[in-house]
C-alpha cells in the first residue's frame, strides 16, 4: 500500500510519529539549485533553506505535506515563506524547546501530541500507543543497524560514499524497507582495512550542516585521506542510541538530548562531543563544510577553531554557496590542505 | 565637528602614541573622567531639554559599566528585558545596541576589520562582527554573566555563549516558545526564576522583591509617557522626524526600569506635545507619510536625510517604537516580564508581525511602508516577500531597502537613494 509521504527538515523531529500515523517520513535534503527561491528568500539566507524552498517551488518534491520545527530564525522564516507560496502544505510550526530540561522535554512531548493530531487528519489513522511502540521498536532496530554499519565504515570496510548512500536511504525511506536494506548490507563481512593500511591514510573529522555532499566524501578518499567521523545532521547528530521508553515523553527526551548541532545553550556539550570524536577516532585534521549564511555554524566555528589550534590540529573551513556544487576552487583548497597533512 | 573614533583608531595604528586614541579608551575606563563628563555634559546649553535625561543616563551608565561595580555587569541580547537586570541591582550591557552606537560615532569599520583579523566569518551579521571587534579593541566592559533569549536572533545567543566561554563566565539562555499561551507563560516565568538565582550566584546580587517591583513601576511610568508620545505622533503633520526616532529607540531597550527612563520619555512627550500645540513639526516639508520597518544605517549614509529633507517623506512611525506589551503587573514581576518577552510581535510566525504592521499603518495613516533590511538579519528580512505581498493585497505599497545598519561600506547610498526617490514619486 502506498502511504502519503511527509517531509521534514529538522533532525529533532522524531520520524517515529509520522510512521506511527500511517505515513512515510522523508528527511528533506537540499537540492542543487537555488534559483527558484530567488525573490522569495533573501540571497543572503541559508543556502540549505533556499535550496529546499527552490525544490518545493519547482515541484521537485514528491510529498504530501511538510513538518517545520521552530528551531531558529532560518527555520521560522522558511516556514513563513513556504506556507505562503509552496503548494505542498506546511503542517504548522512545531515549538521546539531550545533547552533539554525535564520541563522542556514535557513541553516537547505535548507539542508532538498536537502534531500527531494533524498527521492523523492527513492519514485518517489516529496515533495509538501500540502504533507508537511498534514504530519506536522499528527505529531502535534501525539504530542498531546504523551503529554496526558506521563501525564498518570507521574500520574501512565501507567506503565513505557507500556509507553516505546508506544513511540517506534510511533517512528517506520507510523504516521497514530501510531496515531490510541495512541488514542486507551487514550480511557480507568484507575485510576491514589493516592497521597498516589505515595508518597510511590521513584521518579527518568532517563538520557539516544538514548534508555533506557525496562528491566531497568521494574526493577526499580519492586524495588518499579518510573521513573517520562526520559531525552532521545525517550522521553523528542523528539519534543512534535506542529510545528507552515506549511513549511520547521518552521520544521527546531522546530527540531533545541527542548529540546537538550548534545551539547557544549547548556550547560546552558540543565542545565535549567534538573533542571526544577527535580523540576516539584519531583525527589528524578537520574540515568544516558549512552552508553559506548558516549563522549558527559559522559563529560556533570561531570557538571550534580555537580548540583545534590549541590541539595543533590543522583545520579548513569551506563554505557551500549552494550554486557551484563542490567547486573547482574548493577542490584545489582541499587538495592543498590534504597535501600539507600527508 | 563629529568625533570619528574610527579614524582615530586607524591613525593610532600608525601612531601608537596617539593622544586621541589613548584618551578615548582611557576615558571609558576612568571613574573620575566619566563622573566629570556626566556632570558637565547635561549642563551644556546646546543640548536640547528632551535629550538631557538620556545624556545623563548614558554617561552614568558608562561610568557604572566601566568603572564602578564591574562585577555587576551582565551582557544581554536585546530582547532580555532590562527591567529584570535593573530590578536585580545589576548593570545591563547590550552589545548589539552598543555596536549601533559605535557605528554612529564611526567606530565600526575598524571594529569589523578587527573581527576579520580574528577569523570572524564575513557572512555573519555586522552587529555581531562589530561587537566582537569592539570587544577585542577594548571598548566593551567586563562581564559577570551572559544572558540571551532564544526567540529572535539565533546568532546573538551563540555569540554571547561563545564570549562567555572565552571569559569562563556563566551563560544562560531563556527559551522562548513561539506561542503565547498560559503554558508558555509558566515556562518562561519558571526560567526567569532560575535565571534570577543563577545571576545571584554569578554576581553576588540579591533579589529584593521591593527593588524589582520598583523597576517595574518605573518601567510602567515610562511606558505611560511613551504611549502618550506615540499617540501624539498620530497627528498630521507628523510632529517628529522619524530618522532620529530610529536612533532613540535603542535607548528604550536599555532605560526602562531605570528612573531616568521616566524622565526620558516624559521629556520626549512634553517636547512632542509642545510641537503639536504650536503646529511646528520638526520636518516642515511633509508630502507622504511612511511606516518604517526594522532599523536604519547608523553611520553616515545620508539616506534618511535625503528622504526627509529632499523628498518630503516623513517617517510617521517606526515598527520598533511600538509598545507591544501590557502594563507590567508589579505584583507578579517575573510573570509580567515573561509576558513581555513572549509577546514580541516578531516571535513565532510572521502573522503577528504582519498584524502589528497593519495596525501601525492604519493608526498613523501612512501612505506606504519602507523595510530597511539589515544585511545579515535573517529573522527580520527573511520573510519580507510575505509582508510585501500581504500589504499589496491591502493596497499598501512597500519598498524594501537592502543595506547595513553597522557597516557603512555595505550601504550603497546611490542605488538606495534612487530606489527611495522612485518609491516616493509613485506615492506623491
Amino acid at each position: 500500500m502506498t502511504t502519503k509521504r511527509i517531509g521534514y527538515t529538522s533532525p529533532y523531529l522524531p520520524a517515529e510519529i509520522i510512521f506511527a500515523s500511517g505515513l512515510t517520513p522523508v528527511r528533506l535534503r537540499p537540492a542543487e539549485s537555488l534559483s527558484a527561491a530567488d525573490g522569495f528568500l533573501p540571497r543572503n539566507f541559508s543556502v540549505e533553506a533556499r535550496a529546499l524552498l527552490a525544490a518545493a517551488l519547482e515541484n521537485g518534491l514528491d510529498l504530501d505535506a511538510v513538518v517545520f520545527l521552530d528551531e531558529d530564525d532560518t527555520s521560522r522564516r522558511l516556514f513563513d515563506v513556504w506556507h505562503a507560496y509552496a503548494e505542498i502544505p506546511a503542517l504548522g510550526l512545531v515549538p521546539l524547546p531550545r533547552l533539554d530540561s525535564e520541563t522542556a522535554c514535557q513541553r516537547y512531548a505535548h507539542a508532538l501530541v498536537a502534531l500527531s493530531d494533524s498527521l492523523a487528519a492527513l492519514s485518517g489513522q489516529p496515533l495509538t500507543a501500540d502504533g507508537l511502540r511498534r514504530a519506536i521498536d522499528l527505529y531502535n532496530e534501525q539504530r542498531c543497524l546504523w551503529r554496526s554499519l558506521r563501525q564498518r565504515w570507521i574500520e574501512g570496510a565501507l567506503s565513505a560514499s557507500e556509507w553516505h548512500d546508506l544513511r540517506w536511504m534510511a533517512l528517506t525511506t520507510d523504516p521497514v524497507s530501510a531496515n531490510a536494506e541495512l541488514a542486507a548490507r551487514l550480511l557480507p563481512h568484507p575485510q576491514p582495512l589493516s592497521q597498516r593500511e589505515r595508518g597510511e591514510k590521513t584521518c579527518l573529522l568532517l563538520l557539516g550542516g544538514m548534508n555533506i555532499p557525496r562528491q566531497l566524501l568521494a574526493f577526499i578518499e580519492s586524495c588518499g585521506a579518510r573521513v573517520v567521523a562526520e559531525d552532521s545532521e545525517a550522521d553523528e547528530r542523528v539519534v543512534t542510541e535506542s529510545v528507552s521508553g515506549p511513549d511520547m515523553e521518552a521520544l521527546a527526551a531522546a530527540y531533545l538530548t541527542k548529540p546537538c548541532g550548534p545551539r547557544p545553550n549547548a556550547l560546552a556539550r558540543r565542545l565535549e562531543r567534538i573533542t571526544q570524536l577527535l580523540d576516539e577516532r584519531g583525527a589528524q585534521g578537520v574540515i568544516a563544510y558549512y552552508p553559506k549564511f548558516a549563522d549558527a555554524y559559522l559563529a560556533e566555528y570561531l570557538v571550534l577553531a580555537e580548540v583545534f589550534k590549541a590541539r595543533g590540529l590543522p583545520a579548513l573551513l569551506l563554505e557551500d554557496d549552494g550554486e557551484s556544487g563542490f567547486s573547482g576552487q574548493q577542490r584545489t583548497r582541499l587538495e592543498a590542505f590534504l597535501e600539507v597533512l600527508s | 565637528m563629529k568625533l570619528d573614533f574610527g579614524q582615530i583608531l586607524s591613525e593610532a595604528e600608525a601612531r601608537p602614541d596617539s593622544l586621541a586614541m589613548n584618551a578615548a579608551l582611557r576615558l571609558l575606563h576612568s571613574p573620575r573622567g566619566l563622573q566629570l563628563a556626566r556632570w558637565i555634559a547635561p549642563l551644556d546649553p546646546r543640548l536640547p531639554a528632551h535629550f538631557r535625561p538620556s545624556a545623563k543616563f548614558t554617561l552614568e551608565l558608562a561610568r557604572r559599566l566601566y568603572a564602578e561595580k564591574t562585577e555587576h555587569v551582565v551582557w544581554a541580547s536585546v530582547f532580555v528585558p532590562c527591567e529584570l537586570l535593573w530590578g536585580l541591582g545589576l548593570m545591563p550591557f547590550y552589545p548589539e545596541v552598543a555596536a549601533a552606537a559605535g557605528a554612529a560615532i564611526g567606530l565600526t569599520p575598524r571594529a569589523i576589520a578587527s573581527a576579520a583579523e580574528a577569523g570572524t566569518p564575513v557572512d555573519l551579521c555586522t552587529y555581531h562582527r562589530a561587537s566582537f571587534g569592539l570587544e577585542r579593541e577594548g571598548f566593551y566592559p567586563s562581564a559577570a554573566a551572559f544572558v540571551s533569549t532564544s526567540h529572535l536572533c539565533t546568532l546573538a545567543g551563540i555569540m554571547l555563549a561563545a564570549e562567555a566561554h572565552r571569559r569562563a563566565k556563566p551563560f544562560r539562555l531563556i527559551d522562548v516558545p513561539p506561542t503565547f499561551d498560559s503554558d508558555s507563560l509558566d515556562y518562561v516565568e519558571a526560567q526567569l526564576q532560575t535565571l534570577v538565582s543563577d545571576l545571584e550566584v554569578a554576581t553576588g546580587a540579591r533579589y529584593d522583591p521591593d527593588r524589582m517591583r520598583e523597576a517595574l513601576r518605573l518601567s510602567n511610568a515610562a511606558r505611560a509617557f511613551a504611549l502618550e508620545l506615540n499617540a501624539l505622533r498620530v497627528q498630521k503633520p507628523a510632529p517628529l522626524r522619524g530618522g532620529p526616532m530610529l536612533t532613540v529607540l535603542g535607548l528604550g531597550l536599555w532605560i526602562l526600569g531605570h528612573r531616568d527612563g521616566v524622565s526620558h520619555f516624559r521629556a520626549w512627550r512634553d517636547y512632542t506635545a509642545e510641537r503639536v500645540e504650536r503646529r511646528d513639526p520638526e520636518q516642515s516639508n511633509q508630502k507622504i507619510r511612511l511606516f518604517w520597518l526594522h532599523l536604519r544605517p547608523y553611520g553616515e549614509s545620508g539616506l534618511i536625510e535625503h528622504l526627509e529633507n529632499d523628498l518630503g517623506g516623513v517617517i510617521a512611525f517606526e515598527e520598533h517604537n511600538t509598545l507591544w506589551w501590557d502594563e507590567l503587573d508589579e505584583a507578579r514581576p517575573l510573570r509580567a516580564l515573561a509576558a513581555k518577552i513572549l509577546g514580541h510581535p516578531s516571535n513565532g510566525s510572521i502573522e503577528r508581525r504582519l498584524a502589528m504592521i497593519l495596525d501601525g499603518v492604519k493608526r498613523y495613516e501612512c501612505d506606504g511602508v519602507v523595510h530597511f533590511s539589515h544585511w545579515g538579519c535573517r529573522q527580520a528580512a527573511g520573510a519580507t516577500r510575505v509582508i510585501r505581498d500581504r500589504l499589496r493585497r491591502e493596497g499598501i505599497p512597500m519598498l524594501e531597502l537592502d543595506g547595513d545598519c553597522i557597516d557603512p561600506a555595505n550601504v550603497q547610498s546611490g542605488p538606495l537613494r534612487t530606489r527611495i526617490e522612485a518609491f516616493v514619486e509613485t506615492l506623491v
